[in-house]
């Protein structure tokens, strides 16, 4: 039998590009990861794209059920916080094809009277001041702070002067976060499909990582919902816009990126452990 | 009212939107594009004589760390001067630098400022015109390079089209505290991804100041240094780029600094950074524009869209501001549901493209377990557009009032010794 040195024109090929990758003790060379890069860009995109495709469209017809599901939990929540009024179904649809309801409360929160609106001026103040003895390490958590209470600001201003235009009520409130909720659904497989499918990690960890993120949104959405709900019957509409534009939309972005960074943290072919052969 | 919020209100959404589209152009390109190294690969060469310009204030902390560094590379060292630029430091680093120069005469050379504006950019300024060689690297005093870096940063001005080259930053204090790892995961964003990408799509990488280098005839051609510039990178990469001058990024030549280890640090490294860039932004973006027949028209654009990349915190601001204004007055829904489907999208496809890059940027560095504090950037990106919309507001105000701009020093950690003298 001829060695690979004497052997047929491929064979030795082959034996140069593996012995131009091989290190001194027999592991592989990997090229420096400043030359790193992913190979057969065209495969990858066609492979993201169909499995955005069948995720956007299993997501879609998934609705309906999803809606059921999001009644009963509203039921129960409802029940077990002890809120007033009752659960009732809006019916909604997807370019007139899937039909599907959605879950809402039949009572309608009030408007901060004198006594609610000092107390969320005491304790707006109370968490504006907490956030200066937030130092060191903890600074980003005191600008949050600021900016949360910069935003409750507004809200007692606003409910101060002008209350009777408040354009909201928490029926519709609600509605408006479980669709907006979907539509966030809806673009998680296409969102992970262009940022995370790319990758070089097996199929079962993409689905897994899909299944997780709209498995925890279906939980998350409703029960945060449900959760605005109580805040609102026992607080009035004066926490409302707080609820809305900083723990709403930006918490279930940052959800999102929680899960992201973790399953971006998977190994794949791109770094390999040396080898020790 | 709804109307007069909404119109200003996308035209932010869609000046975000073009940052947002360029960050997954630059990530996809990192990805999948070739990557243009074109000069890493030249290891023997007839090298020509360099000089190294390090400026220095108060830096005993890290200055002699830094000197055996440069002393220990494999750069011919008969063509290779170190020029020490002491700022009027007040603690040791006089004395270390003295010392540096009595063991290594002719190779270690202090210049002692004593007068004159403060600050970088003037102490370039004032040096680089006694400098003779035809190629001039910059470090800055915390930065460590490895022995190969010299020949590497070189290496590129064999090609007489290039005016000035910079390196690869990579954080060495990385496991301090949650800032130092956030901000090896920018950094690993900004230089794996973004100046790659922009070098293999031959846009504008630009040129950092810390650890690269310009040819001086360039240098000398664009009127030297600016005294009075509070980013003279930035100014630098401008002025070369509006002059013809090709400015290149090498990815593989990695060099070590020190990043902030605490946020007061932090957030006024990040003001100095957004005044320099603010001031380079009025400086350059018209004459950047009126160079749109002899540059590329995506040169053009990208280094504008660079320039403001500042200018956007204050603008995120404002659009959070209407969109806040907004919800009062009710969200128009006789505008259907496009509008809702254009902020949903915006939220969660556009500011997702920072983290896509850098996520992206991390894996390829083999970072993995860092990856996880990625949402811990959200209160970094919080901090930091916060400090630069300061920084910008104040900046203006100072402008109007005719009010000069000083220079901050970013604070070391390193807890040195002053180094070891060139001993082992």
């Amino acid at each position: 039998m001829a060695s690979p040195a004497t052997g047929s024109a491929p064979e030795r090929e082959g034996l140069l590009r593996d012995l131009a990758r091989r290190g001194v003790r027999g592991g592989t060379i990997d090229p420096h990861r400043a030359m790193l890069k992913l190979p057969d860009p065209g495969r990858r995109l066609a492979m993201a794209s169909t499995t955005t495709l069948i995720g956007v469209t299993g997501f879609l017809f998934s609705l309906p059920a999803l809606g059921t599901a999001w009644t009963w939990i509203f039921r129960q929540a409802h029940s077990f916080l002890g809120l007033p009024g009752a659960v009732v179904e809006r019916s909604a649809s997807v370019l007139g094809r899937i039909h599907f309801t959605v879950p809402t409360l039949t009572f309608d929160a009030i408007p901060p009277d004198g006594t609610a609106l000092l107390a969320a001026t005491i304790a707006t103040a109370a968490v504006l001041m907490l956030s200066f003895a937030l130092r060191g390490p903890l600074v980003p958590l005191a600008y949050f702070v600021r900016a949360l209470a910069l935003v409750q600001t507004t809200a007692i201003v606003y409910f101060r002067f002008w209350p009777e235009y408040f354009p909201y009520r928490l029926s519709e409130y609600l509605v408006g976060q479980l669709q907006a909720g979907l539509v966030v659904m809806g673009l998680i497989p296409l969102v992970l499909g262009f940022t995370f499918y790319l990758f070089d990690l097996s199929l079962i960890r993409k689905l897994l990582l899909t299944v997780m993120v709209l498995g925890h949104l279906a939980v998350f959405l409703p029960l945060l919902a449900m959760l605005h709900a109580y805040l609102v019957a026992i607080g009035t509409l004066v926490v409302l816009p707080t609820l809305f534009l900083m723990f709403g939309l930006l918490l279930h972005v940052m959800v999102f990126v929680a899960f992201y960074g973790w399953a971006m943290s998977w190994p794949s072919a791109l770094w390999q452990e040396p080898k020790r052969s | 009212m709804r109307t007069a919020l909404l119109i200003p209100l996308f035209v932010i959404v869609g000046i975000v939107a073009i940052y947002t589209i360029r960050h997954y152009i630059f990530t996809l390109n990192r990805l999948f594009g070739t990557q243009r190294q074109p000069y890493v690969d030249i290891g023997t060469a007839q090298w020509p004589p360099v000089t190294i310009l390090v400026p220095a204030h108060n830096e005993e902390q890290v200055i002699g760390g830094m000197l055996d560094a440069l002393l220990g590379s494999d750069y011919p060292a008969e063509r290779l001067s170190i020029v020490v630029i002491n700022d009027r430091s007040t603690d040791g680093t006089r004395e270390i630098l003295d010392d540096y120069a009595r063991r290594f005469p002719g190779r270690v050379k202090p210049r002692h400022r004593t007068g004159g504006r403060p600050g970088k950019a003037a102490a370039l300024a004032e040096l680089s015109g006694e400098v003779e060689t035809e190629v001039i690297l910059v470090f800055d005093a915390d930065y460590l390079p490895g022995a190969g870096l010299i020949k590497q940063l070189v290496a590129p001005f064999f090609d007489p089209e290039v005016g000035a080259v910079m390196g690869r930053v990579v954080p060495l204090n990385l496991n301090r505290t949650l800032l130092t790892r956030l901000l090896d995961l920018e950094r690993s964003g900004g230089y794996q991804v973004d100046q790659q990408a922009r070098m293999n799509l031959g846009l504008v990488p630009q040129y950092g100041g810390t650890v690269g280098g310009v040819r001086r005839s360039a240098l000398l051609a664009v009127g030297g240094w600016r005294a009075d510039a509070l980013a003279e990178d930035t100014d630098m990469t401008y002025r070369l780029i509006v002059a013809g001058w090709q400015v290149v990024y090498q990815n593989r030549s990695e060099c070590y600094e020190e990043v902030p280890e605490n946020w007061p640090t932090r957030i006024r490294q990040i003001k100095r950074w957004a005044r320099g860039h603010n001031q380079a932004l009025v400086s350059f973006g018209w004459p950047l524009l009126k160079s749109v027949r002899r540059l590329p028209a995506t040169v053009v654009f990208d280094g504008l869209l660079l320039l403001g990349v500042f200018a956007v915190g204050p603008l995120l601001l404002i659009g959070f501001g209407l969109a806040t204004a907004l919800y009062y007055v009710g969200f128009p829904i006789e505008y259907g549901i496009l509008p809702v489907l254009g902020v949903a999208t915006y939220s969660t496809l556009g500011n997702f493209a920072a983290f896509f890059e850098v996520a992206t940027a991390a894996r390829l560095d083999g970072s993995r377990n860092r990856i996880r504090l990625l949402p811990f950037l959200m209160f970094g990106f919080l901090v930091s557009l916060t400090s630069v919309s300061v920084a910008t507001v104040t900046q203006m105000v100072q402008s109007l009032r005719g009010e000069d701009h000083h220079w901050e020093k970013t604070e070391r950690y390193r807890n040195g010794n002053g180094g070891t003298g060139g001993r082992p």
